[in-house]
């Protein structure tokens, strides 16, 4: 799904400078509920923006080293989430720039956004791929006998 | 899925992740990594959390964030679509008004406003596509709610459990 937004952002301007103006309008349209893209807080490629602002580019950047270096600090078969202290604090940077912002207290570069983008990309996907092995690892069978249980259970306390 | 019922979390989740994202200024608060789906999918774990029987997984979670998902985009795509087509003369300004953007377009954008056809096929697919972003940020909310809420250990509930007076 990252790979697939990303190429999406990037594919908005590409589109754009390649003949295909509404498919880049349908791109851009689809992201506008999701960001502000306004210009001038924005990456461009080839001259015209990306599909979104440079902190969002930067979140969906950020997944994939997250992913990278995720094997340097965990096990990567762990089914255990980190602990949530580690997601509020790739988190905070980000939703502090943001918020300071809104309020008008300090109006941030366009690195600092990217790069607190890319450190909360990072914190979540430290925090999806566990998820992601929980399912890819639970094998079919360990479902039906959950389900199976949970019936059994249903009944005894029914009957 | 265990026996728990999931329609009723997965419609509140929902309900949070669409009708949000439809209302001025709270919509807003998407623009923070679509911040409504979210919640809509943490919403719905901790809800399924408190029904179910079962331990919860992170399957479980990201199920019931995909229907909470779901049911949100629906929602989402049934309101937004014919908005976006009535308010094609904006997006259409907006989009001309961007640095760079080639001036040739002037005559495609143009053909957009004028054709009705044109309108609604790229409202169509612009709201398809945004709710398809949502509902994949409302699973991974599921994931996290699973996270976040899930604090038994066990399996099941023991035999024998509820058999008493009961409340």
């Amino acid at each position: 799904m990252a790979l697939g937004v990303i190429a999406l952002i990037i594919g908005a301007p590409w589109f754009a400078r390649h003949g295909y103006p509404v498919t880049a309008a349908v791109i851009y349209q689809a992201f506008s509920p999701l960001c502000h893209q306004i210009p001038s807080r924005s990456f461009h490629f080839d001259g015209v923006p990306l599909a979104v602002c440079a902190r969002c580019t930067g979140v969906y950047f950020g997944l994939i080293p997250g992913l990278m270096v995720y094997p340097l600090w965990r096990r990567v078969d762990s089914e255990r989430m980190p602990h949530r202290a580690w997601l509020t604090a790739g988190i905070a940077p980000m939703a502090i720039d943001c918020v300071a912002g809104v309020v008008g207290m300090f109006s941030s570069p366009i690195a600092f956004r990217t790069a607190t983008g890319i450190l909360a990309g990072m914190a979540i996907a430290s925090f999806i791929l566990p998820g992601l092995v929980s399912i890819a690892l639970t094998p079919s069978e360990d479902r039906r006998s959950r389900k199976s249980t949970a019936e059994a259970s249903n009944t005894v306390v029914s009957g | 899925m265990n026996e728990t019922d999931w329609k009723k979390p997965a419609l509140i989740g929902g309900l949070i992740v669409g009708l949000p994202a439809l209302i001025p200024f709270v919509s807003y608060a998407n623009f923070c990594l679509c911040l409504w789906s979210w919640v809509g999918g943490i919403v719905a774990a901790k809800m399924l959390a408190d029904r179910s029987v079962s331990k919860l997984s992170f399957g479980d979670g990201a199920k019931i964030g995909l229907l909470a998902g779901l049911v949100g985009g629906v929602i989402y795509f049934v309101v937004a679509a014919p908005l976006m087509a009535w308010q094609m003369d904006k997006m259409v300004e907006k989009l001309s008004a961007t640095p760079n953007f080639p001036a040739e377009w002037a005559e495609t954008f143009l053909r957009v406003q004028q054709s009705l056809g044109m309108r609604v096929g790229l409202a169509l697919l612009s709201s398809l596509l945004a709710s398809l972003l949502m509902a994949g940020f409302t699973v991974l909310g599921g994931m996290l709610g699973v996270a976040i809420f899930e604090k038994r250990t066990g399996g099941t509930v023991p035999p024998g459990y509820g058999q008493g007076p009961g409340l």
